[in-house]
């Protein structure tokens, strides 16, 4: 009998040339410098379409008329798209870990739901990425559709996702919900199951991976608490309640006393002692913006990751999120260019 | 002779109204290296030259009409052009930029109306058929005029025509003609009254509407037919207003060249003030003159009476590295190219280029010989020095002709071992010694005798390198040292006699050659204080110091085997060449009898993955076998003012 291999053993090679290949194809300082002189949103398409690998997405685009948000929706399909060639390649689709970009997207889109439920408004369809509609568990249109938390809970009875929504249902149908509690746990169950999914690798793979997604969350971690202590001086059971519990190189402890600074001052004074303070002091990055800095520092990492990945799951995690920066720094230019932002302001949202 | 060029420091001094004929002289003589003078006057009231250069406005005016028509300005003879007719050039090149933009809106004007028609034809064709609606035979007017309903014509991206299904609740239909790959044609039909909010609701999903043009009229077909005929006569007009421009451009080029070169050469030359220091109505430069070329920079400043240039020897000037030229004789030249590769020595240190020539050519010809592919890396080599300018031509040239002379020796001419047998045996010579394949043992060892001596001369070279800096721990006592030296050679000669049989060493032979080196080379540094008459000092922890000697004790004797065995890839590789070209003529002859097809490639194939193999290997050698024991690079370039002419502005 002609048995599958388990995608988590199998030698994925060719995948991992593929996605090293792709990522060769990746935008150079050089296009991020062109996109900023553009001075109009279908500048910026025409650049991608003629002289970037985004070509494929844009084939057939009519980029001199092009809208700000069906740019992004394709740049965002794109992102989509070569995820799911990705997959194909070698066809590894079945496998739990491989399929944690369409879980983000569900709870990416759930969160959003919740927003237009608080905010009362019903234009989720705009952005609504119905490409994806065939993946998800559940349906994607009727998720737009949704005008109440109850119908939310029971378009989403059969997921994972249930539970946790159903613990957070308010007090009463119609009542305000609790959004950044959601958020959390949503956050939280995310990244405990995509962890639990590394477990089949074993050895190094898992080990390293799993060290890759704990300094990922320790940081998104460091930077959320910065900015709660920076802009609404939150306390640190206010700032702890918000965070991820997940630690990594910094112990809960350690991170306690991060959240129990008195000011952001003195937030980055211990941070700086922390196995990260000294890592970004020594690789000589500015805290004069810390948040930027930290941010930089991140993609290093993901960069650093990517490039010396020996298995495929590592490869895969480290190149879908570098694909994901590289879309998420277009879409931050091109939103600058349509709202007229001064060029050196853009450049410094750019991560590169 | 390879050395590095002697340098003179120029100090220059003179009265602000002198300073632009001083920088003319140091833009044109083409052998200044010139440095920022603020590093080497000190004085509070110091400050730049520097000044808003007036030459970038109209740089930038001929950058744009580069840009506009897509030529690209060259240098060419500007001496009709004085310094004073700046102005005039001024606003000629404003006219031609002007005539430039306008003819190039002539362009747009028509390429503009050209896109129109060919966007309304596209849309119209879109009318003529899609999804089972069939042609559209219905006055496209008449739909437009209808009274209560409102039509919309236009297109939605192909993920928001799926996201229609959302709006089945509202009063709007959209009537799908036709689709490609990004969007779904159509129109949308809605109520008067509702109108405003299927507008809004489209609008959300980024629907392009359409309008078609007054000119756009009748059914779908006869408004198709109209049309490519307003698109023929449109391209006949682009193309004539593209040539109108084509013309002028060509006429204007030369002029266009003359103005550039000029302006340019005026611009770089402002911008050396950057470097320049005043002290009130005083100007200070300094830099670097090769002295062989010392006289003839003097002689541009004589008729400049108020300027003084005083020259000295650079080693007076404390303050600036001084910048290297490598002087090169005519052999060595090309190879200078792997040394810029590894970086430039320091200004008192050697020029390795001789030694990189003689050994690379020698390894080269040694691991690659073959007297006919050597004759075609020559070949190679001497048509992309005269074709590309390419440096690796002239390299391949030299390497080429070592090649040959150890292809004769080894007795290959492409492949065939046996081809100059013959000529061997009317010369009376009967065996070759270092036929590969017939005498492997022979090939290794003279691999690694080759790679002993020149292991020995790079430390004998580190030595001499050493005692010129005086740094006794370098020449005397560390592992590329005298020390060094010695223990390594005492150690060859008594491997050498217990392979020969001879009785070579002895405990005092062992004690005073072998032991004691190791011991000095552990005791390098305190040593090499102790001869400065600083004392026997250690200067960290006893234990410390005992613990990283140790290692790197033991580093150093790993390394001397290593690197010894290390040159025995260049025997390895003159097996290799045999043993491919081999398979080369074991395939030719089963393609049935010495098939010269398959020998061309088999040939062509060997030459040029052996031929960057080997070429990669030598360069290891030398790098990480050769420099690392003698030469530590790091030196700065002499790098002469001269004007770019490359990029209009940078």
């Amino acid at each position: 009998m002609n048995k599958k291999k388990d995608p988590g053993r199998r030698n994925l090679n060719a995948t991992m040339a593929k996605m090293h290949a792709v990522y060769g194809k990746r935008l150079r300082q050089e296009d991020y410098s062109a996109l900023l002189s553009c001075t109009s949103v279908s500048d910026a398409a025409g650049y991608l379409k003629r002289s970037t690998y985004f070509s494929r997405a844009l084939e057939g685009v009519d980029t001199e008329n092009i809208h700000r948000g069906n740019l992004e929706n394709i740049l965002r399909r794109s992102l989509m798209e070569n995820y799911f060639r990705m997959i194909g390649f070698e066809k590894i689709g079945g496998d739990e870990f491989y399929n944690y970009i369409i879980v983000k997207t569900e709870i990416d889109e759930i969160l959003i739901c919740i927003l237009h439920l608080n905010a009362g408004t019903s234009d989720h369809i705009t952005t609504l990425p119905i490409y994806m509609n065939k993946y998800t568990s559940f349906n994607l249109m009727e998720l737009a559709r949704v005008e109440s938390y109850g119908e939310l809970l029971s378009l989403t009875e059969k997921t994972p996702y249930y539970p946790i929504l159903k613990e957070h249902s308010p007090e009463e149908e119609g009542g305000h919900i609790d959004y950044p509690a959601i958020e959390l746990a949503l956050r939280t169950y995310y990244s405990k199951r995509i962890i639990e999914s590394l477990k089949k690798f074993g050895g190094e793979t898992e080990k390293r991976l799993r060290t890759y997604i704990g300094t990922q969350t320790d940081m998104i971690n460091i930077i959320n608490s910065y900015r709660m202590k920076r802009y609404f001086n939150a306390d640190a059971d206010e700032i702890k309640s918000r965070m991820i519990p997940i630690y990594m190189r910094i112990p809960e402890k350690k991170m306690d006393e991060l959240y129990s600074a008195k000011d952001d001052k003195e937030f980055l004074e211990r941070f700086s002692k922390t196995y990260y303070g000294r890592e970004i002091a020594e690789k000589g990055f500015d805290m004069k913006n810390p948040e930027m800095s930290l941010v930089q520092f991140r993609f290093l990492k993901t960069k650093r990751a990517f490039s010396r990945s020996t298995s495929a799951p590592e490869c895969f995690y480290t190149f879908n999120q570098l694909a994901e920066i590289e879309v998420r720094n277009i879409i931050r230019i091109i939103e600058g260019i349509r709202y007229s932002l001064p060029t050196k302001e853009i450049a410094e949202l750019i991560i590169t | 002779m390879s050395s590095i060029e002697k340098m003179m420091f120029a100090d220059i001094a003179g009265i602000d109204t002198d300073l632009d004929a001083v920088l003319d002289i140091i833009s044109s003589c083409g052998c200044f290296h010139m440095e920022n003078a603020a590093a080497v006057h000190v004085s509070g009231s110091k400050q730049s030259a520097k000044r808003e250069n007036p030459y970038t406005a109209s740089l930038k005016l001929l950058a744009e009409i580069g840009t506009l028509t897509g030529i690209k300005l060259c240098k060419a003879d500007c001496s009709d052009i004085r310094d004073s007719d700046a102005e005039k050039v001024r606003t000629d090149i404003r006219s031609i930029r002007n005539r430039v933009q306008k003819l190039k809106a002539e362009i747009k004007k028509a390429s503009d109306n050209l896109n129109a028609h060919t966007m309304a034809l596209e849309q119209v064709l879109h009318l003529s058929g899609g999804e089972g609606v069939g042609s559209l035979s219905v006055d496209i007017e008449q739909i437009f005029a209808c009274k209560h309903i409102k039509v919309r014509f236009g297109r939605l991206p192909t993920d928001s025509y799926e996201k229609l299904s959302y709006y089945e609740d509202k009063n709007f239909y959209f009537l799908a003609y036709g689709r490609d790959k990004e969007y779904v044609y159509g129109f949308c039909f809605a109520p008067l009254s509702e109108a405003e909010e299927i507008d809004n609701i489209l609008e959300s999903l980024y629907f392009d509407r359409i309008r078609l043009p007054d000119f756009v009229h009748g059914s779908a077909d006869d408004a198709a037919k109209s049309l490519e005929k307003n698109v023929e006569e449109d391209k006949a007009e682009v193309e004539k207003r593209k040539k109108e421009l084509a013309d002028y451009i060509e006429q204007k080029r030369e002029t266009l060249n003359k103005y550039f070169t000029k302006l340019k050469t005026m611009h770089d030359t402002f911008e050396l003030r950057e470097k320049v220091m005043m002290i009130r109505d005083k100007f200070y430069i300094v830099g670097f003159v090769p002295e062989r070329d010392a006289e003839r920079f003097k002689k541009y400043f004589e008729d400049l009476k108020s300027v003084s240039l005083v020259m000295k020897p650079c080693t007076e000037n404390g303050e600036i590295e001084t910048p290297v030229k490598l002087r090169n004789n005519k052999f060595a030249e090309p190879f200078s190219m792997f040394v810029d590769l590894y970086g430039l020595p320091a200004y008192n240190d050697i020029n390795p280029t001789n030694f990189v020539a003689i050994t690379y050519t020698l390894l080269f010809g040694i691991m690659f010989g073959d007297l006919g592919q050597g004759l075609v890396i020559s070949l190679l080599g001497l048509l992309l020095w005269k074709w590309k300018k390419m440096t690796l031509g002239r390299i391949m040239e030299r390497l080429g002709v070592s090649s040959m002379i150890f292809g004769t020796l080894y007795g290959s001419v492409f492949g065939y071992e046996e081809l100059l047998d013959p000529m061997y045996e009317s010369l009376g010579i009967s065996f070759l010694p270092f036929k590969a394949i017939h005498s492997i043992n022979n090939v290794l060892y003279s691999a690694i005798g080759i790679g002993i001596f020149i292991i020995i001369i790079s430390v004998i070279v580190n030595m001499v390198m050493g005692l010129k800096e005086k740094n006794y721990t370098r020449a005397l006592f560390s592992n590329n040292g005298l020390a060094g030296l010695v223990f390594y050679c005492s150690l060859l000669m008594l491997l050498l006699g217990g392979m020969l049989g001879l009785n070579v060493g002895g405990t005092a032979y062992v004690l005073c050659l072998i032991v004691l080196p190791l011991i000095v080379m552990f005791l390098r540094e305190p040593l090499g204080d102790m001869v400065k008459g600083k004392g026997f000092h250690i200067h960290e922890s006893l234990g410390d110091f005992i613990a990283a000697n140790f290692f790197e004790c033991f580093e150093f004797l790993l390394g001397y085997a290593t690197n010894t065995l290390s040159f025995v890839r260049v025997g390895g590789f003159v097996l290799s060449h045999a043993g491919m070209m081999s398979v080369v003529l074991a395939l030719a002859e089963m393609s049935g009898g010495m098939s010269p097809v398959v020998m061309i490639l088999g040939n062509l194939f060997v030459i040029v993955l052996e031929g960057l193999l080997v070429g990669i290997q030598v360069l290891r050698l030398e790098f990480y076998e050769m420099f690392s024991r003698y030469y530590t690079g790091g030196g700065k370039a002499f790098k002469p003012v001269s004007v770019n002419y490359d990029e209009i502005i940078e």
